[in-house]
């Protein structure tokens, strides 16, 4: 396959706080529901911003290929794992290669890239009681280390855990990247499983991001750091005054068009293609104007032969943090004028590493049910917003128009990625 | 037609040295790294040893607001990347900042045990978390410095920031062969175009309390403790696990045309990644080496050479049994009669292991070996274990002439990558 390949996307999933899978989670977006509420899972009564996505009635036992993994992964594991089976499921790919009598060509080229939150501060609270009964007395600490930690601890920890169980779980054996890079890993992930199908390095790929977000320690930080909202995200909207956290993961299958055309595949949109950039500042800082995030969006369409006209649509980060709204704002309104623009954070929170994939996978979803829905926490712009096209309506969405994805993250990070429905 | 990528600067903080120079002069020397644990008072583990770095120091011109989130592996990275900036004689300017790219292999430990420490007592004084602790003493807890270092991308910011980079940027983590895969995704970004110029490697340590405690509970450390500089024995038959090692390597890589343009000195052309996925355990890889076949044969591919080029293979060689087994199996597989006659050695066996670090730091040898025209011995293999029975390079350094070389880096969780490297006057047998 020395020939560039064009690659289209045949299976998707999410996962979050509206709902355990896509349909549910679309249909929250739809009727304007949001799954953000006060937090449960963590006892943070005296936390200023209480308000999180939880997955809600997520049981990963009965989510897992086999039960037993729940002892050996983590939380945000299991969502992952799950997001990547419900994506293969619905793209019906192993359908196709239990009809195959030799599944090794299959196997070697399926890919398996990974958006990874990296390692959360939860994870080593096992660790706890070890340390308060010895803190830097290492000798005693020693002693008691296999009496206190369960001996698989590093392996439940494992950042590339979602990478190596789907890869086992279904025999991929396929190009891999698990991508740790703040809110743009999964972007960043699907972008290199693209190019990876295009260059013919593989023919199909499952492309899944996942993130716990949600956890007290973490929240502290981000609280301090004043990016948290205590009332509800509202991107855009005059009265936006933050973020709020939200678990979830998501999952898409690509497909090179020769592997479509081989099994007759069901088609949901195409990627046209995507790029991610740093704006050069330091780690929580970004460029309150816009204009490196407005210069990805022109290198973006230019790279990708599109004008500005072709974007049908923009499922914009929206954030609901002021300075990366209003600076979006900027960017789109000076390069994309007043093309419509939507965004999902507001539904089910911002699920940081997943947030680019699960915004692509609801994108794609948009384009095949031809509608773009509305943004249901907005009620007026925010004066530094001016001429960003968004409002609470949902509206008609051509099935055969471009829809361009933004996604941002800490070290200064912004991606763009284009897919056009089919 | 790929584009030709050119690997113009090298920088290194190691276990042998806190420079490039230093290193591969303790390697040539056959000197090791390892020997008993200095960061903390680790005599009551079941492993003391480790490869730890001695006596660094962040160069002064890297101190200052720009670094107040790194971390001691962070500052590693920093100091790495300054020397292969250093090296190459070229770093990004205001003009040409979108043109340079970064892809590190970031390890992930994200918080030291200080920090830790402080949190416990604060949030669990008694070993059960209370978070309404935490708010009411926050005012004493919260330094804003510690979020900054224990996000899970500040390496890659620090990098970003300290030396201006706007283009391309990421980090990856897949354990042991995260700075193969780094080196893999930067080589793509460039033949795509999406950059010019890329500073690409990796950067961890694990030794710590809890890295230490983590791999001891798994059983994965070497406990040859009472002989340190020997633990690391890869492909001997009494290899017993590997031994953890720490520090960074970074390479600059760069469109070959432009190097050429700008008479930088090249060390070699990274000309070829094979990744792939061993689908077998998390900790194990296949006996048979499936998965690392995989992994070699495309990277051949990719750099467009046959097996009949290979001059030198600087394996994984962790020291474990399943590695070095498996490793000798894939390269008998994917070598067939030419296998028994390329040599193959482990530098694990005098640096340790770097974990995310290590695929950068072997990608750094490699092309040291190129330029110097040395293969580095495998030391420490004294008792041969009968089902690896390759050129393990036993009788130090060996001089010879190398076209192209092969570095393979295998992790926890199945992922592998083989990178290929040529002598930038490498002409092809044409096989």
């Amino acid at each position: 396959m020395s020939q560039e390949q064009r690659v289209f996307i045949t299976g998707l999933s999410a996962l979050t706080s509206s709902g355990l899978d896509l349909a549910s989670t679309w249909d929250a977006l739809i009727k304007g529901e949001s799954g953000i509420a006060p937090i449960t899972n963590w006892e943070i009564e005296s936390y200023p911003s209480q308000l999180g996505g939880e997955l809600k009635g997520f049981e990963p036992a009965k989510m897992l290929p086999d039960k037993k993994m729940v002892k050996v992964i983590s939380k945000q594991d299991a969502f992952g794992i799950n997001a990547a089976m419900q994506a293969v499921l619905h793209s019906e790919c192993i359908t196709y290669r239990d009809t195959l009598e030799d599944t090794t060509a299959f196997n070697d080229e399926f890919a398996v890239f990974v958006g990874s939150p990296g390692n959360k501060y939860c994870q080593q609270y096992d660790f706890l009681p070890l340390v308060a009964s010895h803190g830097k007395d290492f000798k005693r600490f020693a002693e008691d280390l296999f009496n206190v930690v369960h001996p698989t601890w590093l392996l439940r920890i494992l950042p590339n855990n979602v990478l190596a169980y789907t890869g086992i779980a279904y025999g991929f054996k396929g190009p891999n990247h698990n991508i740790s890079n703040h809110a743009v890993s999964g972007m960043q992930a699907l972008i290199e499983a693209y190019h990876a199908l295009k260059s013919g390095e593989a023919s199909r790929a499952v492309v899944v991001a996942y993130d716990l977000s949600i956890e007290p320690q973490g929240l502290f930080y981000y609280d301090k750091l004043g990016v948290l909202s205590a009332t509800g995200l509202k991107p855009y909207d005059k009265a936006h005054d933050g973020t709020i956290l939200g678990e979830g993961a998501s999952a898409l299958v690509l497909e090179t068009e020769a592997s479509v055309n081989a099994r007759g595949a069901k088609v949901y949109a195409e990627v046209v293609g995507g790029f991610s950039e740093s704006e050069g500042k330091s780690l929580f800082s970004l460029d309150e104007s816009g204009k490196p995030l407005a210069e990805l969006i022109d290198r973006t369409l230019t790279s990708l032969d599109l004008s500005p006209n072709d974007i049908g649509a923009v499922v914009a980060h929206g954030n609901g943090n002021i300075k990366s709204d209003v600076s979006e704002a900027r960017a789109i309104v000076s390069t994309l004028g007043h093309v419509p623009v939507t965004s999902f954070k507001w539904s089910m929170g911002h699920t940081l590493a997943a947030s680019g994939l699960l915004d692509t996978v609801l994108a794609a979803n948009a384009l095949c049910e031809q509608t773009l829905p509305g943004v249901a926490t907005f009620s007026q712009l925010a004066p530094d917003c001016n001429g960003l096209n968004v409002s609470q309506v949902h509206k008609t969405l051509d099935r055969n128009t471009h829809v361009m994805i933004i996604n941002r993250g800490f070290a200064s990070m912004n991606a763009c990625l284009v897919i056009k429905g089919c | 037609m790929k584009r030709r990528v050119a690997i113009t600067g090298i920088g290194m903080v190691s276990p042998l040295g806190n420079d490039v120079a230093s290193t591969w002069q303790r390697l040539m020397a056959g000197e090791s790294g390892i020997s008993q644990i200095q960061h903390f008072d680790a005599s009551h583990f079941p492993t003391t040893i480790a490869a730890e770095v001695k006596n660094f120091q962040l160069s002064p011109e890297l101190q200052g607001k720009k670094s107040r989130y790194a971390m001691s592996f962070t500052a590693f990275a920093l100091e790495a990347a300054h020397q292969a900036f250093l090296d190459a004689g070229i770093k990004p300017s205001k003009h040409n900042a979108k043109r340079w790219g970064v892809v590190a292999g970031a390890g992930m430990m994200t918080a030291d045990y200080d920090y830790f420490h402080r949190f416990q007592q604060v949030a669990a004084p008694d070993g059960a978390l209370d978070w309404q602790k935490l708010q009411t003493q926050a005012q004493q807890f919260y330094q804003s410095v510690d979020f900054g270092k224990t996000t899970s991308n500040a390496g890659l910011s620090l990098l970003i920031n300290q030396f201006g980079i706007e283009g391309y940027a990421t980090t990856v983590h897949t354990a042991c062969a995260s700075g193969g895969q780094a080196l893999g995704l930067a080589l793509k970004a460039l033949r795509r175009g999406e950059v010019d110029y890329m500073l690409a490697g990796g950067f961890d340590s694990m030794i710590s309390p809890l890295g230490v405690s983590s791999f001891c509970l798994l059983g994965a450390l070497s406990t040859f403790n009472d002989t340190p500089q020997t633990a690391s024995r890869p492909f001997d038959l009494t290899r017993n696990g590997f031994v953890l090692g720490e520090g960074a390597a970074f390479l600059i890589l760069e469109d070959w045309q432009k190097a050429k343009a700008r008479g930088a000195k090249i060390y070699a052309e990274l000309a070829g990644e094979g990744n792939s996925l061993s689908s077998y355990r998390i900790t194990d890889s296949h006996p048979n080496g499936d998965g690392a076949i995989q992994a070699i044969r495309g990277a051949l591919k990719d750099a467009q050479v046959s097996f009949e080029d290979v001059d030198y293979i600087n394996a994984h060689g962790t020291s474990t049994k399943m590695n070095d087994l498996s490793e000798t199996n894939a390269i008998k597989a994917v070598f067939e009669h030419r296998a028994k006659t390329i040599p193959v050695s482990s530098t694990k066996s005098q640096t340790g292991h770097l974990i995310a670090a290590a695929g950068a730091l072997e990608a750094v040898i490699s092309v040291l070996s190129i330029q110097k025209g040395y293969v580095l011995p495998t030391a420490n293999l004294t008792t041969p274990d009968p089902e690896c029975d390759l050129d393990y390079v036993t009788d130090g350094p060996r001089e010879k002439s190398l076209g192209v070389v092969v570095s393979d880096s295998f992790g926890f969780g199945g992922s592998n990558s083989t990178l290929v490297f040529k002598h930038p006057e490498f002409v092809g047998s044409g096989k």
